[in-house]
This record gives C-alpha cells, sequence and structure tokens, in this order.
C-alpha cells in the first residue's frame, strides 16, 4: 500500500512542491494568455531562483528583496524574448522560446560564479509552506483581476484573432510582449521560492524538456481560466506522487494524458465560464439547441453560416 | 433599431480637418497602389470620403475593394500612394494606431474573438479608448472603477442597439451568422470610430434582416458617424449611399452618386460585360 | 585543407540524415498542415528496431534496414490514427500538443524499455574509400546513399504518381480534394506512413554511424531537422535537402575548428538569421496562420 507511509514532513514537501509549481504554471498561463506558445518558463524560473539565490547567499538580502529581483530579471528576460519572438510565426517564436531555454542551460552551465554543472549551491533555506500557499493565493487572486482586466481582455483578444485585435486598436506587439513577460516574471518569483527550499539550482532544470512541463500542466488544466493552470500544477504533481510513479512512468503518463485531453478537451480540464454567463442557463441553451438541431435536421441553412 | 448611443466619435477632434489631399474630407486617398510581387492588385486610387455620409466601394469579385480596405485600415502597406486620416497622414501607419485615430472596420467574413462571449467582445475593444495601468486594474484603484464601468454600460447599450442583447452572455460560435456581423458592428462601434468600414455587411443575410441593417447604418450617419462600405448588394447600395466609387481591376472606373453611377457605360459594361 | 575536406564529407553525411527527417516533417506539414512532433521519434524507433533485429536476429543489412523501416512506418501510423487525424483541421496548436504527448509517451517508452543509457547497435560495414586523403567509410556512404534516393523517391511520388497528385491537390485544400473525391484519410495515412518510414531510415542510418541507440535521440536530432524544415520553408524538397546538408556541414565545421560545444548551437542560431530576414523560410510559406 503506497498510502501507508504518509507522515506529516513528507507531505509538507509534496505540497510545497505543488505549490511552487503551481505558480511557475501561473506564469506559464499568463503569457499563454495572449497566445504565446512558450517552453521557456522553466528556464524563467531558472532565471529566478538564479538571481534570488544569489542575492540571498552572496549579499545577504532578505526574502522579499530576492524575490523582487528574481521577478525582475524574469520580467526583463521575458520582455526581451516577446520582443524578439512576437513578430514571428507562431511556431518558430516556439522554436525562439526553445532556443533561449538551451542558451540558457549552457550559459548556467559555463559561468564558474553560477556552480556550473553541479548548480547554485549553499542558499539558505527561506521558504515555508505558509510563504508558498501566502503567495500562490495573492498571485491567484492578482491573475484572476488580470483577466478581466483592460490588458486581460486585450491579451485574449491578440491569443483568438491578432488581425482583429489590431483593427480594434490593440497594440498586438505591446500587448503580447508585455503579458509575456508579466508570465516569466511569475515564473521566475516560483523560481525564488523553489531555490530557498531545494537549496540547489542545477543547469538541467532549465532546459527545453521542463519547459515542456509546464506547458503541459497549463494546457491540462486548462489555459483559458486561472485555476486552470492551479489545477494542472497541484493534480499532475501531487498525483504521481500517490501513485508512487518512477520519471519515467511520469512523463508516460503525462504525455498520455495530454494527448488524450487536448483531443477531447482542447480548453483544458477546467474550462471558463465567460462574464456575464450564468451555467445554468447556458447549458439549457445548449440543450435547447442541440434538441432543436435533431428536430429539424437538414434545415435551411443560409449561405455562409459557419456550424 | 433604436438609436446608437454609446460610442460617440473619439473626443478632441471636431469634425473634418482640412488636409493637403482634400479640404472637407474625413478620408482622403490618393494614388493609392498596391502590388503583390507581379500582381497589381490595386492601382492609381483617388478617393474623398466627406464627413457624416455613406459611401460605397462596389467592383466585381477581385476587383481589389477588401484589398483597398486593407490598405486604409493599415493591415497592409500600400506600394505607392497616401492615405490621409482627418488630415494625418496615416500612410504606413500600424493598424492600432490608426483605429486610436477614429477609425474602425468589419471584416469580410466576421472575424470575432471566439473565447470571449459577446459582451467581453465588446469590452476588449475598449482599449483603446481606455487608460487604466494593470497596477490599477489589479488594486481596482484609480480610473480602472470608472472606466470599467464605463466600458461595461457602453457595451450592454451597443448590444441593446444592434439588438443582440438576449445574446450577451454566449459564445461568438452559438450566434447566427446575421448577429455575428451585429456583433462585430458593436465591437467597431466600441472604439468610439468617427469613421467604420463595413466589408459586405450584409452578406449572407436575408432582405429583412439586411434592411434592419441599412436602418442601423442611418441612424450611425445621423449620430455623426462617417460610413465606407463594400457591398454586393445593389438594392442596398443604391439606397443607403451617397456616393459611390467603382473598381474594376484594381482601378478606378466611376464615381458619383447612386442615380449617375446607375447609369454609367464603363459601369454596366464591367458589371454586365456589354459594350456600350 | 585535408582536415577541412574531411570535415565536409562528415557533415555531409550527418547532414542528409537531418534533411530526410526535416522532408517528412515538411511533407506532413505541408499536406495535413498537422505539425508532427512525434515524427523524429519514429526514428528512434528505427534506431531501436535496428538494435532488437541486430542482437537477437542477425546483423545482415538486408534484413536489418527493411525491418527497421517497417517499424518506423507501423509507429508513424499509430501516430497518424492516434493523434493527426483527430486534430485535423484544428488550430495548429492542437497537433502540436498531441503529437507533443506521444513524443513524451515514446521518448519515455523506450527509456522504459531499453534505459537510459545507449544501447550497442553491432552491426559494422566494412571498408573505406579515400580520395585525396579524405576518407568516407562504406558506412557513411551508404547512409548518404540512401537518403539521396529516398529524397528522389519522395520527389517522384509527389508529381509523378496518381496519389501523389491527390496530396498535392490535399495540400492546397482539404475541402475542394474532398469534394473531387479524395479520401483524406488515406492521404493522411500516406503522408504520413511516407515520412515516417524515410525518417526510420535515417534513424537506422544513425543508428549504424555511431553504432548506437538512445531514447531521446529522436528530441536532439528533431529539433535540428524542424529547424532545417522552418530555415528552408516547408514546400521545396530540393530546399530542405540542401539546408539539412548545409546544416551538417556548419556543425562539422564548427566543432572541428571553433569548439564541439558550440555545435549545437549553430542550428539555433542559422535560425534566428534567417528568419529574421525571410520569416517564412528562405523557399517560402509555411501556410496560412
Amino acid at each position: 500500500m503506497p498510502l501507508a507511509d504518509i507522515s506529516l514532513a513528507y507531505w509538507n514537501t509534496v505540497l510545497i512542491f505543488a505549490g511552487y509549481i503551481a505558480i511557475i504554471t501561473l506564469g506559464q498561463y499568463v503569457s499563454m494568455s495572449s497566445g504565446s506558445l512558450s517552453v521557456a518558463h522553466a528556464a524563467m524560473a531558472g532565471a529566478g531562483a538564479y538571481t534570488g539565490g544569489l542575492l540571498t547567499r552572496d549579499f545577504g538580502a532578505p526574502l522579499p528583496i530576492a524575490m523582487l529581483g528574481g521577478a525582475l530579471v524574469g520580467f526583463v528576460f521575458g520582455i526581451v524574448l516577446g520582443f524578439l519572438s512576437v513578430r514571428l510565426h507562431l511556431l518558430v517564436a516556439g522554436l525562439m522560446t526553445l532556443a533561449y531555454s538551451e542558451v540558457m542551460v549552457v550559459v548556467a552551465f559555463s559561468l564558474d560564479y553560477l556552480g556550473g554543472a553541479n548548480g547554485l549551491t549553499g542558499v539558505p533555506a527561506l521558504t515555508s509552506f505558509w510563504l508558498v500557499y501566502l503567495m500562490l493565493a495573492v498571485l491567484v487572486l492578482a491573475i484572476w483581476r488580470y483577466d478581466t482586466s483592460r490588458l486581460g481582455y486585450a491579451a485574449r483578444a491578440c491569443r483568438d484573432d491578432p488581425r482583429a485585435a489590431a483593427a480594434m486598436g490593440i497594440n498586438v506587439a505591446w500587448v503580447k510582449s508585455l503579458t509575456f513577460a508579466l508570465g516569466a516574471a511569475v515564473a521566475a518569483l516560483g523560481g525564488v521560492l523553489r531555490i530557498h527550499y531545494t537549496l540547489v539550482e542545477t543547469p538541467d532544470g532549465l532546459g527545453f524538456y521542463q519547459g515542456m512541463n509546464f506547458l503541459i500542466l497549463a494546457v491540462f488544466g486548462g489555459s483559458y481560466v486561472v485555476w486552470g493552470a492551479v489545477f494542472g500544477g497541484f493534480t499532475l504533481t501531487v498525483l504521481p506522487e500517490i501513485l508512487r510513479f518512477s520519471a519515467a512512468d511520469r512523463y508516460i503518463l503525462y504525455g498520455a494524458v495530454l494527448t488524450v485531453i487536448i483531443i477531447v478537451r482542447p480548453q483544458g480540464v477546467i474550462t471558463r465560464v465567460p462574464l456575464g454567463a450564468d451555467g445554468g442557463a447556458r447549458w439549457a441553451w445548449r440543450l435547447r439547441k442541440r434538441l432543436m438541431a435533431r428536430l429539424v435536421a437538414g434545415g435551411a441553412k443560409r449561405p455562409g453560416e459557419e456550424r | 433599431m433604436a438609436a446608437v448611443e454609446g460610442g460617440a466619435p473619439a473626443p478632441g477632434v471636431s469634425g473634418p480637418a482640412d488636409g493637403p489631399n482634400g479640404a472637407g474630407s474625413l478620408l482622403a486617398l490618393a494614388g493609392l497602389g498596391k502590388r503583390f510581387g507581379g500582381l497589381e492588385a490595386l492601382a492609381d486610387v483617388a478617393l474623398e470620403v466627406p464627413p457624416r455620409q455613406v459611401t460605397a466601394i462596389i467592383g466585381p469579385n477581385g476587383a481589389g475593394k477588401t484589398t483597398l480596405f486593407n490598405l486604409v485600415t493599415g493591415d497592409l502597406k500600400p506600394t505607392a500612394g497616401t492615405v490621409h486620416f482627418k488630415g494625418v497622414d496615416v500612410t504606413g501607419w500600424e493598424a492600432h494606431r490608426i483605429c486610436a485615430l477614429g477609425m474602425a472596420r468589419t471584416f469580410q467574413s466576421p472575424r470575432l474573438f471566439e473565447n470571449l462571449n459577446v459582451i467581453e467582445n465588446v469590452i476588449a475593444a475598449r482599449f483603446v479608448r481606455t487608460r487604466s495601468s494593470l497596477v490599477e486594474s489589479l488594486l481596482g484603484v484609480g480610473r480602472s472603477r470608472a472606466e470599467h464601468a464605463r466600458s461595461v454600460a457602453m457595451a450592454e447599450e451597443l448590444l441593446r442597439s444592434v439588438e443582440i442583447w438576449h445574446h450577451r452572455g454566449h459564445m461568438p460560435k452559438e450566434l447566427p451568422y446575421g448577429d455575428r456581423r451585429r456583433l462585430e458592428i458593436a465591437r467597431a462601434l466600441a472604439t468610439e470610430p468617427e469613421l467604420i468600414l463595413m466589408d459586405e455587411p450584409t452578406a449572407g443575410m436575408i432582405p429583412s434582416e439586411a434592411a434592419e441593417l441599412m436602418a442601423l447604418i442611418r441612424t450611425l450617419v445621423d449620430d455623426g458617424r462617417t460610413v465606407l462600405l463594400i457591398e454586393h448588394n445593389m438594392n442596398v447600395v443604391m439606397a443607403i449611399s451617397d456616393s459611390i466609387m467603382v473598381l474594376n481591376f484594381g482601378r478606378k472606373i466611376a464615381e458619383g452618386p447612386p442615380a449617375q453611377v446607375q447609369q454609367d457605360a464603363k459601369v454596366l459594361e464591367a458589371y454586365l460585360g456589354v459594350e456600350a | 585543407m585535408e582536415q577541412f575536406f574531411q570535415q565536409v564529407v562528415n557533415g555531409v553525411m550527418v547532414g542528409s540524415s537531418y534533411a530526410i527527417v526535416a522532408l517528412g516533417f515538411g511533407l506532413t506539414f505541408s499536406v495535413m498542415h498537422v505539425l508532427n512532433l512525434a515524427h523524429p521519434e519514429t526514428a528512434m524507433v528505427g534506431a531501436f528496431a535496428a538494435f532488437v533485429v541486430a542482437t537477437l536476429f542477425t546483423t545482415n543489412l538486408l534484413v536489418v534496414i527493411p525491418l527497421a523501416v517497417l517499424a518506423a512506418l507501423l509507429a508513424g501510423l499509430l501516430i497518424e490514427r492516434l493523434a493527426i487525424r483527430p486534430t485535423r483541421g484544428r488550430h495548429i496548436l492542437t497537433s502540436f500538443i498531441a503529437t507533443g504527448g506521444l513524443s513524451i509517451v515514446m521518448q519515455n517508452g523506450a527509456q522504459r524499455i531499453f534505459g537510459v543509457d545507449p544501447v550497442r547497435v553491432a552491426v559494422q560495414v566494412e571498408g573505406v574509400q579515400t580520395v585525396g586523403g579524405v576518407i568516407a567509410s562504406n558506412m557513411q556512404l551508404m547512409t548518404f546513399g540512401l537518403a539521396v534516393a529516398m529524397m528522389v523517391g519522395a520527389r517522384y511520388y509527389v508529381r509523378n504518381t496518381r496519389w501523389g497528385r491527390a496530396t498535392r491537390a490535399v495540400s492546397e485544400k482539404h475541402e475542394v480534394a474532398q469534394a473531387l473525391g479524395v479520401d483524406i484519410n488515406r492521404v493522411s495515412q500516406l503522408t504520413v506512413g511516407l515520412s515516417t518510414a524515410m525518417a526510420g531510415a535515417a534513424g537506422v542510418s544513425l543508428a549504424l554511424l555511431h553504432s548506437q541507440a538512445t531514447p531521446f535521440m529522436g528530441a536532439i536530432f528533431g529539433t535540428k531537422s524542424f529547424v532545417c524544415m522552418l530555415v528552408a520553408g516547408n514546400r521545396h524538397i530540393e530546399g530542405i535537402m540542401f539546408v539539412g546538408i548545409l546544416l551538417g556541414v556548419l556543425e562539422a565545421l564548427v566543432a572541428g575548428y571553433i569548439s564541439a560545444s558550440l555545435r549545437d548551437m549553430v542550428a539555433f542560431g542559422i535560425l534566428v538569421l534567417v528568419l529574421y530576414l525571410r520569416p517564412a523560410g528562405i523557399f517560402g510559406s509555411y501556410e496560412h496562420d
């Protein structure tokens, strides 16, 4: 029985893991909200972790300063990467984020100051359960508000149809770069919390594979609503722990789940209830429409009508 | 249709400016041309759009009408000529800047934000007329509250005026085709345009719907807006336009009030293929 | 100078494998408007199939290569059925993620079965050819010949056969082709099958050249092939071949003259440079999106 050895310390660890993974996934969510495809968020979290770790270890900075510094570095990297890739084809832009991740890995590897292949160590333990969950709560609240803010609506307009968004006066390049950078900052913040708990950050944590991981978490949970990212980050961290999966098995599960989810539920597990729509009425309306369609199947269709 | 109250013309600009390329016209095109590689989609088009009028562009398929729209709105950059809007030379400007100056458009087949619901589609278009920063929005302080309230109120008003209020909570894909077009118009109006460009607004509509849309367009003009439209439905064009420009093979072949264009030999030839 | 030509020869050999995998990427993308991220994993499947056959049964190349190609083909058809057919006509990201999921399953499945460490593929082709001091092993030459043959074959298929013409019709517009009576599912199978069979052959080639196979070989190799496809543009067979070989040569030269650790940066460097000058690749267009 895998559940037999439940101990408080063990679950404390798992939940802290889940907490900062959910935070990094929230960063992924914010960057995706304007339609960017990113596998760079592990590298962003890594940039935050290295920055934060150096600040507390070598400069004796308190954790809040380290968090601020890490987020700032994430934001700067994010805005540069955002501007570089904003005018490119979606796939090429995605590849740019991949290239960025790999460059970051090489940089972390080759700078002795950052610890090289052994990673950054000697960082003080400053992250606690309550801190992680306080930050998670604050971020969820902030991003939830962001979603219905001026910028949030503009971001989603860019995601759905950049050309129409531009015609409606939205500066697509700026909105996409800015939201990408904000997401990168959130991910970097998660990274700062991570390194002050795990006490080590290694270059391979920044790579494409880890980045793909956060993309998966966000897409699985649902990339159209803030709860989706939290759900994805949480379940896919805690579930394999309960099931006691090896790393390879976990990835096999991830991959299979990802494929199935994107096909049967393209918006992810958690989907959005938009402003002014009450769930029940919408359901009833859809049901009615479906029934009507059945009844008058093959009925007159107007030219150009897309169904 | 109810009068459209929301979205008065952009503040700070009253009436037409006397631009270098046309005293008294809101939009002035001169020598406008576009080449795609070796293909000349549009050549040497001049047009003056007077304010508070309906100007229509007609012409056979492939005449370059939509290309003209794309050049005017900044979606494409012209390879020749200039576009003056409100007296400002906006040639080669990015689309969002031109929109900010007071121009909005609809597309040939509606391009809605499919993952936002109906009212959110309109609210999203308020971006260009609102200023609150993200920090203000997150904290709910400063301009953000008032701006948001005003955006929502205006969106509601616009949805009522184009008569899709009952769809406000639905997703765009749940809307019938005609209502998708109305939503696109409401969205365009939310940017408070002085000039609104409509690309075949009555395409795919039944006659009664088309008639309602014409009434809506008239209301817009009565409220002080200017409309430039591409239209295939000749009944609509003749009934609603103050003046008409006819394009064929990327060139202007006729221009004038409906009655005059109707009689024009070149137009008859382009449309009917008759030697006149 | 001899060393230079030696690097060029080595680069051409590896590059031709990049090109073959990139060609499959481009073919699937052009025809089905789907980006098959699991495509390079079929090369890995081919490599491991070669390992299994060579270890358990025979090291005869005439048996090893066809069986490996067959394994890759079957894997490809499975991918087509599971992730490409259901996502056809949807947003490009949908197929990207669906096939990406399968790619993760395949990599880790292989790791589960064969372990993380490289396995030894004990098939050898003896002998070398020497021209003016530049050495090319018969193995390299065979690999290169195979790649060129597949290129020519793919080109002939698309241009001159009945199914090839149907394929081109589908690549223009799915609805129109359907109206003309083309079975899109069949075209989808044929396209993905052809692409992955070629990838399988490239996988075997790599396994033979390096005498080893690893579960993650597709990931590294696939990324570079993907870059080749993006740099060349997806619709130009000769263009993809050219860029693939060029990348192989540049990598070999960088590794030989500057630093081996910079080798993997070459592809991305070229990508960034080219895409700033020509956002749709050198030879044109990633469809409409």
